[in-house]
């Protein structure tokens, strides 16, 4: 889908040597803040972090005021349980020792509106290995490389998995390139991930991240994409991202397991790999119908 | 029910043949251009004495059944010598009659003439009519004349995206358009993803739009028809003609195959923007392609005066290749035959066989391998349309027909691949008949009577398996149907009517109902006409859409007929209508059914409409004013929401003017409420995005549009058999940067700032296209 619109449109647009792009000014409503709720259980980290904060109006600067002195549980399908401390405005958290395959709720307390959430962290998918390989010629940037991820789908299950590509060192969104895709059409298969939306340069360290999702955080994540999807011709039904959150309360809780992997980019990289070459077929990224680059 | 029906046909029939007795006699034939052989549609033959007529249908044919005697009958066409022939009537008898064309300026294209006050005395409303003429030289983008972008310059009928083919009637959506190119439907009409049609007007000889009024032998759609005949070919001598335009060029060579009896037209069309390519020195681009063609083909016979066969078909086709990695195409095939038989004088049959068949799908290279991803549809129709001319102040019309439908929502090839694990959304399959009478019924000189019933039925078919859904979208429950057994039936009766008050010459109102059922959907969640929209048949779980449509006329000539006004009011309620549950997910869904959520429309509006018919300067006025709203339970709650399509006012000024004999210039001017949109109101930060908030489904406005187009034809001397002309044009005259979309972003110097970004495509846009004869 991203391919489609993002390859088709510009060049029939270019085709017709006729499109031009300005910034305009125009009125949009003041709403009601609305609470929103940024939390998330990994595998990866010894504590669970609950964001709580406000949003703003659309042209506003993007200041999101804290939520203070809520009550933020966290429980487990195991019968655990535990409120979270907020340890500055608005964020709220608690050491916390996840489990795969168990199910997690949420409940928040803001002045007596109550919202509740829960999703399961799913069983990790790791990364068998990454590689990468010259920038082909076709691409609109050149020089440098490009990045696969290889990883074996469990056969029977459905899977949801997210890919972050980034610099070491480089966090800022703007800089990583996110893929989004499900096990719909490839299960049980190996999956070969390429990289083609961006490329890297010699002696660049590359952090891989491969993140199993929940079913309701992928699809919080494919609909958010599809907000920002469809490039400059636009989404013809814009509308907020599914979330699992209940009470109208926007943002979500997340479940994800994460298997990361580092690489440095060299010719001699590259040679190691070519010698030990296994198959080479690459699903790339516009493949998946639901992939997606969120800018 | 049924039962009912056939009764209640048998008592129209019965009530339209009694009340003619007496000694009459009939007169029969067909009015054809001396020109080219080619049957002349709506042509009028008027008796004098009896100041009473007919006209002919869409083979040309004609019967008039009228008392023994003497009489003087008139033969008319526009653009065409009027003939007076006495005749004598003492038995019943046939009569071809050949008119001449009056003047000697170009003609390749028939101008579509009726008798000059038909608007006022037919029993017929919401009829938009172009003739090819007007199509000719009224200025369009890139110079590609377009029966398509011409026809939304009517009332009523508005432009979907800019610049693209797909249009909206009476506040329906763009799914609820019929078009039928010599009966076959065409399902996707549009090249270039949108910006151009696939009717070449080389190959078209006339077109009709009925706007949700249609008279009972059409059907099929909620919002049109839009029904398209071609040209038959010259049945005189062999001709050639042509174009050379910017994008496209244009060749038709038409021929007799037996002089007078049976001739043919080829007319093919291809673009040629990739031939640029080879110049580019990008690799990739190098190997791009990119172009469509159209190739349109038409033969028929004449076996003997009662039997005329008819052979046409319709290719298409859109290619995009971008190197060998990616490529998204699509087409139409579509063949008719067609059989007119004339039983008598008075009862005239014509069998169609129809095919047509639309395909989709894009592909992706992977490891040297080709993945395409195929959707489709595919109707096989066959068809029986009676006409009975029982005497001036009958016509009856009934027939029936029955289609099936095969329906492929998408399926996933690779070839020598064990990456992919093979996916094929299972096929459907659907029956659609349709049986229907008709009447036309003068009842005096001042009323005049237009009704009917359509029966339409519907069967889903297996093989197919069958989900139920509970409001988690999750499968409750499954049923498998085997082969050819009804996995789900509907059915719908369709009365339609129109009355008309004729006050004089001069005056009439009229008023119309219909009621109108579609059994077929377009899914599609983007605002260009991609190929990845979907079509699905009804099923268990997606009912018919249907529509009851109300509409009151006021029509009135000036002049001798020179200004032709009406003022049409119109409501119409939907029933069935389908929009999308947040995030729906449309492509390769099996379970795309649970992603729908139904509600009900409703659309008014009035029609204002002006038009001089004649003298140097011609051209009309359109002015719609009009509401489209939606209300589905899931969405807001049931309350109204305006529809995409929703457009308070919609204005089009469309001038041509005759300068001398060899320059005319032509101007159009349109001007239009922006679509209903929905923006952000809010945004939040989570996980690191920057997120926006929405409200209100459709609850902003796209900025008002407004655009002037100019052109001008230039025809000179013709040299003995050769003619040409040179059609100048300029699209959006003054620049003005509209719309296509606006779109929201952060930044990108200041990432925690928010702005809106317009995207504008067609900013003074010239050509220039030549087109050649002999």
């Amino acid at each position: 889908m991203k391919t489609i619109k993002n390859i088709v449109l510009p060049f029939c647009l270019l085709m017709l040597f006729a499109a031009c792009q300005d910034v305009i000014e125009i009125d949009l409503d003041s709403i009601e803040p609305k609470l929103v709720i940024d939390g998330a259980v990994t595998n990866n980290s010894d504590s669970i972090v609950v964001k709580i904060s406000k949003s703003t109006d659309y042209f506003e600067p993007g200041i999101y005021p804290a939520v203070s002195n809520a009550r933020v549980t966290i429980s487990d399908d195991a019968g655990n349980s535990e409120e979270l401390e907020e340890t500055s405005p608005g964020v709220y958290s608690k050491n916390w020792d996840t489990a795969e395959g168990v199910e997690y709720a949420l409940e928040v307390d803001v002045d007596g509106q109550k919202y509740f959430a829960s999703a399961t962290l799913p069983h990790k998918v790791s990364i068998d290995s990454v590689s990468i390989e010259p920038t082909p010629d076709y691409m609109e940037f050149s020089g440098g490389y490009l990045i696969n991820c290889h990883l074996h789908d469990p056969a029977g299950i459905e899977n949801y998995y997210r890919l972050i590509v980034s610099k070491i060192n480089d966090s800022t969104k703007g800089n990583q390139l996110i893929y989004l895709f499900d096990d719909a059409f490839v299960d049980g298969n190996e999956i070969s991930m390429q990289w083609d939306n961006g490329q890297f340069l010699t002696n660049d360290t590359v952090i891989v991240e491969l993140q199993t999702l929940d079913e309701s955080t992928y699809n919080y994540y494919r609909t958010l994409s599809s907000v920002f999807e469809g490039g400059m011709i636009g989404n013809a039904n814009p509308s907020n991202p599914v979330t699992n959150l209940s009470n109208g309360a926007l943002g979500y809780f997340g479940a994800y397991t994460i298997s990361r992997d580092t690489l440095l980019v060299s010719p001699e990289a590259l040679k190691a790999m070519k010698a030990n070459a296994q198959s080479n077929k690459y699903l790339t990224s516009g493949f998946s119908l639901v992939s997606v680059a969120i800018p | 029910m049924k039962t009912k029906i056939v009764a209640s046909l048998i008592v129209i029939l019965i009530s339209a043949l009694s009340g003619f007795a007496g000694e009459k006699v009939t007169l029969s034939g067909y009015v054809k251009s001396a020109d080219t052989g080619e049957g002349l549609i709506g042509s009028t033959v008027y008796v004098t004495e009896l100041k009473t007529g007919t006209a002919t249908n869409v083979y040309g044919f004609y019967s008039l059944t009228l008392p023994k005697g003497k009489y003087t009958l008139q033969y008319s066409y526009i653009g065409y010598e009027n003939t007076s022939i006495p005749t004598e009537l003492n038995s019943d008898f046939k009569k071809d009659i050949e008119l001449q064309p009056t003047s000697a300026q170009m003609e390749e294209i028939v101008v579509r003439g009726e008798a000059e006050d038909k608007n006022i005395r037919k029993a017929e409303m919401g009829v938009a009519k172009l003739s090819p003429k007007e199509i000719k030289v009224i200025p369009v983008i890139l110079g590609e004349q377009d029966i398509l972008k011409t026809i939304q310059l009517l009332p009523g009928i508005s432009t979907g995206a800019e610049g693209t083919t797909g249009f909206y009637v009476r506040g329906g959506g763009i799914d609820q358009n019929l078009i039928i190119l010599d009966e076959a439907p065409v399902y996707s009409a549009s090249h270039l993803l949108g910006f151009f049609s696939v009717f070449n007007s080389d190959a078209i000889k006339d077109l009709e739009l009925y706007k949700g009024n249609a008279p009972a032998n059409y059907g099929g759609r909620l919002s049109s028809i839009l029904d398209i005949q071609m040209n038959e070919g010259n049945s005189k001598k062999f001709s050639t003609s042509g174009g050379l335009g910017l994008l496209s060029s244009r060749l038709t060579i038409e021929s007799p195959i037996v002089k007078d009896k049976g001739s043919f037209i080829i007319s093919g069309r291809r673009s040629y923007a990739d031939m640029f390519m080879v110049f580019s020195k990008n690799n990739t681009q190098k190997h791009t392609d990119l172009y469509f063609y159209d190739l349109n083909v038409k033969a028929n016979y004449k076996l003997n005066d009662n039997n005329r066969i008819y052979l046409s078909g319709y290719f298409g086709r859109d290619v995009f290749n971008l190197d060998d990695l990616f490529s998204l195409k699509w087409g139409n095939k579509t063949g008719t035959l067609r059989w007119n038989h004339v039983f008598n004088n008075r009862l005239f049959l014509n069998s169609s066989l129809i095919y047509s068949n639309y395909d989709y799908g894009f592909g992706y290279n992977f490891s040297n391998n080709m993945l395409n991803i195929e959707s489709g549809i595919r109707d096989v129709n066959w068809k029986e349309d009676f006409q009975y001319f029982i005497n001036t102040n009958n016509t009856l019309k009934f027939g029936f027909n029955t289609i099936y439908h095969t329906y492929s929502p998408g399926e996933i090839n690779a070839d020598n691949s064990n990456l992919f694990n093979s996916f094929m959304i299972n096929k459907k399959q659907a029956y659609e008949g349709a049986a229907y009478v008709s009447h036309e019924l003068n009842i005096s000189d001042h009323i005049k009577v237009s009704y009917g019933l359509r029966y339409t039925g519907f069967a889903a078919v297996g093989p197919d398996t069958v989900y139920t859904y509970n409001e988690s979208d999750e499968i409750t429950n499954t049923e498998i149907f085997t082969k050819e057994s009804i996995a789900k039936r509907y059915a719908t009766l369709e009365p339609r009517a129109t009355f008309n008050y004729i006050i004089n010459n001069e005056n009439s109102v009229k008023f119309s109902y219909a009621k109108n059922a579609q059994y077929v959907h377009l899914l599609s969640n983007s605002s260009a006409s991609l190929p990845t929209d979907v079509w699905i048949p009804s099923s268990k779980n997606v009912k018919p859409q249907i529509a009851d449509q109300l509409a009151l006329g006021y029509f009135r000539n000036f002049k001798n007929n020179m200004f032709e006004t009406s003022v049409e009011v119109y409501y119409k309620s939907l029933q069935n209508q389908i929009d999308y549950q947040n995030g729906a997910e449309i492509l390769l869904n099996k379970n795309v059914e649970s992603q729908l959520v139904f509600g009900k429309g409703r659309a008014y509006g009035v029609e204002l409409y002006v038009k001089k018919r004649t003298g140097n300067l011609t051209g009309w006025i359109g002015y719609t004013l009009s509401k489209t709203e939606k209300s589905i339970d899931e969405i807001e709650g049931g309350d109204w929401f305006p529809a995409k399509q929703d457009r308070t006012h919609d204005i089009s000024v469309v001038g041509m003017y005759q300068v001398n004999k060899k320059w005319n210039l032509s101007a159009n001017w349109v001007f239009n409420t922006g679509n209903a949109v929905s923006f952000p109101s809010g945004k939040y930060r989570v996980d690191g995005f920057t997120i926006p908030v929405y409200t209100k489904r459709n609850g902003y406005r796209m900025p008002n549009y407004h655009r002037l187009d100019i052109g001008a034809t230039y025809t000179p001397k013709k040299k003995k058999r050769f003619e040409s002309s040179w059609n100048f044009s300029l699209y959006n005259a003054y620049g003005r940067r509209n719309a296509f979309s606006i779109t929201f972003r952060e930044k990108e110097n200041n990432p925690t700032q928010t702005e809106a970004v317009r995207l504008s495509l067609f900013q003074m846009i010239p050509s220039i296209t030549y087109n050649f004869k002999f």
